[in-house]
Parts: C-alpha cells; structure tokens; sequence
C-alpha cells in the first residue's frame, strides 16, 4: 500500500521544495542553496522575523517556536508510519494512484493542522521540508528507524 | 491626487473571535480578486480559528465614526497563503468583497514620493477608528529575514499596534506600494515597556515591506 509513496520518497528529496509555489519556493532554495539544511530551513522558516523591526500586531505571538517544528515532526511520523488517528485520512491517500507531491503535502497539512491548532496552509511548506529531510528511503524503513521517536506531550503552536 | 473616499469599503479590522467577544489584531485590507484580503502574516498568526473581519458601516473614511459605539459586524475568514520572511498572508472568505487596488511595489515608490496608509492605530486597547496617515517615503532599504533580503519602505510617520497590515498608497494614483508591518527597533524591541509602550518604537521611522511580494501569493 506504501508503493506509491516510497516513489516519491525515493526519488530526490528536493523535489518536495521544487513543487511548492514560487513564493515559498524561491526563499527556502535561497537558504539551501546558502548550506542550510532542510531542517535549518524550516526552523527558519517558523521563526521568519524582518530584523530590528517592531511589529505592530495588536496582539502577542503565541507559544513556543522551537517545540512546534518538534510537534510538527511527531505528527508527520504518526500520520505516515500508521497512528489510528489518522488511519482514515492515510488510508485515503496511500490508496490514491499516481500521487503528487502536492497532493501528499496537502494531504498531510489538512489532516495535521487540526491537531496542531494551526492553518493547513501554515503547515504545508514545513510539511514539504520534512518530507525532504526524510532522504532517499522506503517509507516502512523510514518509520522502522523511527520507534524511538518520543511524542511531544504539549504541542505548541508556533 | 488620487480619491480615497471610499477606502472603509476596502479597508477593515483584523480580529479573534473567543469567549471574551472579539479581540482586534491589526488591518486588513481587500484583494482585487472576491474574497481575497491581505495584511501582514504576524497579525494573522498561524491559526484559522476565530480569525474575522471586522467593520462597522461607514460611507465614507469622512463619516464620523462614534468610538464610543463598540457594536461591531464581523465575518469569519481564512488564512490561504503565507509568507513569513516578507511577512504577508493572503486570506479568503466567504463574501463577494473585492478592490480595484493595482499591486506596485518599492520600486515604483522613489524617495520623497507622498503615500497614505490606512488603518485602525491603538486597536491594542479595543479602539476601532480607521485612520489615514499622509507622509512621504523617507528611505527604500534592505531588511533582512534570516538571510532572504526584502525590500521595505521607511515612511516618515509614527504607527501603533494596529496598524500592521495597513496598505501603503502613492497619493498621486493609488497604486499599492506596500503593507505596514512595524517600526525601526533595536533588536526587535521588547526589551522595555511603559505602560504598554516600547519607548524604542516612538519615533517615525516605519517599515513597510514592497508590496510586489504579495502578489506572487495569489
């Protein structure tokens, strides 16, 4: 049932980056192509601020930036190595014929931000960079290597 | 010079909907295409739960507007598209609203260039009067966000928390040059606070990142 998504993962990983719009595209290559990794990239992605600039919100950011890309990851592994609570939404899209990488991303974005309390489309480039960092591997393998991958017991929004 | 008489039409508050009624988190500002707003990604945030428009009737930005009058009309709305390092979000809902507005960017806004923006000053502490503001380019810059540079306007003015998100006009023809997302502060600011005021921001250099940015995202 994983064979249509270990095409994709088994292909290369940038290809996740090259799919997204060009909006989010262009600055993530930027940081790639600058020696970030993709986990750099995201991190930074979370944490984006215009530099010595106050902003003028009229309300304060929430929660910690760093303990949401770790959320994040734990929510990705359990959608993709088979958590029940997402057994419906996995089942639909590993039985999809011909997936594309956008689709897979958008997939897992609209499954997971509801249990992150946060916009699918917030999540969709993050989701796209993990899926890169994961590397050239079949899917059971990946979620093989990941058993010891602790749960993050109170995720936060970043 | 160009006619902003009907901006209240265009022009709304961002807020979030909770158990305490609506809290206002800055300015938002209708797309050329129906349902399409855009303002700054911080004040958007990351979640779509309670997120709203808010608006009270207005005909016109020269209509009195009661500040004593909290009664406010609101819609809810979505966040469809965010770019955190130019700090933008583009965000539907589920109305026929849609703008004339024509997307420029820094470029064409030299220095000296005379520019409104428009947007609801002070909405930190529940006030809801949306404002313009007339001043002038006083310098194009560099910002960067990690290490992707973007292009920004320094406007010779002096904003509040609320005004995030605010659209930057040229006078001459209305063309959107760029959206408000904060003031020059050392570090970021935050490091004091007088009753609720970072004194690091008062003063009148603030930054509007190019609008061009924005309309890549939809």
């Amino acid at each position: 049932m994983t064979v249509n998504i270990d095409i994709l993962l088994e292909d290369e990983p940038v290809k996740w980056i090259q799919e997204l719009p060009p909006y989010q595209r262009d600055s993530i290559e930027k940081l790639l192509s600058d020696g970030a990794s993709f986990d750099d990239v995201a991190q930074a992605w979370i944490s984006a601020a215009a530099a010595n600039t106050y902003h003028f919100a009229a309300s304060a950011p929430v929660g910690s930036k760093g303990a949401f890309l770790e959320s994040l990851k734990y929510e990705v592994r359990a959608f993709l190595c088979g958590d029940k609570k997402y057994k419906k939404e996995r089942d639909g899209l590993f039985g999809e014929k011909g997936l594309a990488r956008t689709y897979v991303v958008s997939a897992l974005a609209v499954a997971i931000a509801p249990h992150l309390s946060v916009a699918s489309a917030v999540i969709a480039p993050l989701i796209a960079l993990i899926l890169a960092s994961i590397g050239k591997v079949a899917l059971n393998a990946w979620c093989a290597s990941q058993v010891d991958a602790q749960p993050i017991v109170s995720p936060d929004r970043p | 010079m160009f006619d902003f008489s009907g901006i209240s039409n265009l022009v709304f508050a961002l807020g979030r909907s909770g158990p305490a009624g609506i809290q206002l988190v800055g300015t938002v500002f209708a797309l050329n295409k129906p349902g399409l707003f855009a303002t700054a990604s911080h004040v958007a945030g990351t979640a779509n739960q309670g997120l709203v428009v808010v608006f009270k009737k207005l005909s016109s930005i020269n209509d009195y507007q009661d500040t004593s009058d909290t009664a406010v009309q609101s819609f809810p709305i979505q966040i469809v598209a965010t770019d955190p390092f130019h700090d933008l979000c583009v965000l539907k809902a589920d109305v026929g609203i849609a703008s004339n507005i024509v997307i420029g960017g820094a470029d064409q806004a030299p220095v000296g260039a005379g520019i409104s923006s428009f947007g609801f000053p002070h909405a930190d502490h529940g006030r809801m009067v949306l404002t313009q503001q007339d001043t002038e380019i006083g310098a194009r810059v560099l910002i960067e966000s990690g290490s992707i540079k973007a292009k920004h306007l320094v406007l010779n003015t002096q904003a509040r928390p609320g005004q995030s998100g605010s659209p930057v006009f040229l006078r001459t023809d209305g063309l959107l040059v760029g959206v408000l997302v904060g003031s020059y502060a050392p570090g970021g600011g935050g490091g004091i606070s007088l009753g609720g005021v970072d004194p690091h921001t008062l003063h009148q250099t603030t930054h509007a990142v190019s609008a061009e940015y924005l309309s890549r995202m939809y």
